[in-house]
């Protein structure tokens, strides 16, 4: 199960913290306050119970009327009185009779004259009796409501859970504030990093004031330094080697031209030398092109020139240019009028990789095509070769890949850079290019570039 | 160039109706084909119009092929032209610099 993201658990760690926390602390208050005011209702109704038990035996002691008697007993918190005299039960009230009284705790009282204290339940109400056995066989009874005690606990229980709820709400945004400032910066070093892998290598963090992670950037930051300077070094190594090839290798092509001139005069051994020379210096030349074409993305200094064009007229010239009558261009219905933004010629020079790279490493080309749906277009180059194997699809379009690609041989011309340089002009134009297989096994090659029109 | 003089051999290649043509072909012939090829398409079929053993092609018969007009252009299946050969790759460049000429005279 994938783990949710590291604010929403920090969040959740805080919320649930407050939760357990104001739960514990309410049960504990409520608990405690309930126990204690109970406590202190059951002395208070005890100490009044006794006090009236011994104005009613005094009374008693001499003829009287019982039931004006308990009348006249106080009751300041609506407590209700009976008494056992001479076998005969007397109330202050109908509904609060001998039959309301447990039977245990009432023969207790009468039985066995101990003094009871009992809670039970009348009417869906609790309620607290006090027994208190007089003298001659006699007994005063008086039950008390808990009905002010049950308030004053409803709104300790209703003020406890709004303090839990609000602690809950509190912790929650104190949650997403701590978040934010503890994540703040991490979020900025991812920021920071995605801008580095796409190329901008000059980004770097702001240091700050806080001491952890001052150092935290510090470090960071000097990591990318020497990155970058390495990077760099690389890049002018190969820019300046490819300028000084650039010299020696006009003057190759060039004695290999004056000699192609002479061809007809060569015996055939020689002529077929010259055609293998002719061929490495054209593919040694197509290399120091790629390599300069790489140093100037590297260096962004590629300076590109667009126009509106044709792209099937541009990729036919394209395929013109490569001097190969063979490779058919298939243009759905849809895509003859496609107009794309683009370098010429770079994206005719993408065309070309694409295709050297199925005649290389593809077994040749089944078919170049061009697509159009909404407001893409799509060059296709498809292949004969046993495809690209999944894991392989990205890297393919890193430079200098020699890896083996799904049995396409790998060491079968080709320094890794064609494809390489196919991503950059796909993405300087716009666009993307990915590789997937065919019905019939091949690669598939897709430039995609926005379109200008249809 | 050559009169219309050509032939087309008509066959199915997985789900696509594919008309490949050979000899010579100007507008006319042009027209004809797409009408053929309009009558499968109408069947929301697929068709590929197969130009690669073509000898000549007409600079306007390429322009019909490529940029087709009405009633050939909204059709239910799809027509993909397929140029190989040096015959019909240069009509068809012909056919665009003509188009990109007639666009920037437009405007």
């Amino acid at each position: 199960m994938p783990r949710r993201r590291l604010r929403y658990r920090l969040m959740a760690a805080f919320a649930g913290g407050a939760l357990l926390l104001s739960v514990t602390l309410s049960l504990l208050t409520f608990g405690l306050a309930r126990s204690y005011l109970v406590a202190q209702r059951q002395r208070s109704a005890a100490r009044q119970a006794e006090v009236n038990a011994r104005l009613v035996a005094g009374a008693l002691r001499s003829p009287v009327d019982v039931t004006q008697l308990l009348a006249s007993v106080q009751s300041p918190t609506g407590s209700t009185g009976l008494v056992f005299h001479e076998g005969r039960w007397f109330a202050a009230s109908l509904e609060v009779g001998r039959d309301a009284l447990p039977e245990p705790f009432r023969a207790r009282v009468l039985e066995e004259r101990a003094r009871l204290r009992q809670r039970f339940v009348l009417n869906g109400e609790l309620r607290l009796a006090v027994g208190l056995p007089l003298s001659g066989g006699d007994a005063y009874f008086e039950v008390f409501p808990f009905t002010e005690l049950e308030r004053t606990l409803r709104t300790l229980r209703f003020s406890l859970i709004t303090a839990a709820a609000a602690s809950v709400a509190g912790a929650t945004v104190l949650g997403v504030w701590a978040s934010r400032r503890v994540l703040g910066p991490l979020a900025e070093i991812g920021a920071i990093a995605t801008s580095i892998a796409g190329g901008q290598l000059d980004a770097r963090l702001d240091v700050g004031d806080d001491e952890e992670l001052a150092a935290l950037a510090t470090s960071f930051n000097r990591m990318v330094g020497s990155l970058q300077e390495r990077i760099e070094r690389d890049a002018r190594f190969a820019s300046n080697v490819s300028h000084e090839l650039r010299s020696p290798l006009t003057a190759l092509k060039s004695a290999v031209q004056a000699m192609q001139t002479r061809r007809s005069g060569l015996d055939e051994r020689t002529a077929r030398s010259l055609d293998l020379l002719a061929g490495e210096v054209a593919r040694f030349e197509r290399l120091v092109q790629d390599l300069l074409e790489i140093s100037r993305f590297d260096a962004g200094v590629v300076h590109a020139s667009f126009d509106q064009v044709y792209l099937g007229e541009l990729v036919l010239r394209a395929l013109e240019a490569l001097g190969d009558e063979e490779v058919p261009l298939e243009v759905a219905a849809g895509a003859t009028e496609v107009v794309v933004e683009a370098d010429k010629r770079r994206l005719e020079r993408v065309v070309a990789n694409l295709v050297e790279n199925a005649r290389t490493h593809g077994g040749g080309v089944v078919r170049v095509g061009i697509e159009a749906d909404d407001d893409r277009a799509r060059i296709v180059v498809e292949d004969r070769g046993p495809g690209v194997s999944p894991d392989d699809r990205t890297r393919v379009f890193e430079r200098f890949f020699r890896g083996q690609q799904a049995g396409r041989p790998s060491g079968a011309g080709g320094v890794g850079l064609g494809l390489a340089l196919v991503a950059e002009h796909a993405r300087l134009h716009g666009g993307r290019v990915w590789v997937e297989d065919t019905d019939g096994g091949g690669a598939r090659f897709v430039v995609e570039l926005p379109a200008v029109h249809r | 160039m050559n009169a219309s003089s050509w032939d087309l051999k008509v066959f199915a290649q997985s789900d696509v109706m594919v008309f490949r043509v050979r000899g010579d072909l100007d507008a006319e012939g042009a027209r004809q084909l797409l009408d053929l090829a309009a009558l499968i398409a109408a069947d929301s079929r697929r068709v590929q119009i197969d130009l690669d053993g073509i000898d000549s092609l007409d600079e306007d018969a390429a322009a019909l092929l490529l940029f087709r007009q009405a009633p050939w252009r909204q059709l239910p299946g799809t027509i993909t032209l397929r140029t190989g050969g040096r015959p019909s790759r240069e009509a068809v460049l012909r056919a665009y610099a003509r188009r990109r000429t007639r666009s920037l005279a437009n405007g």
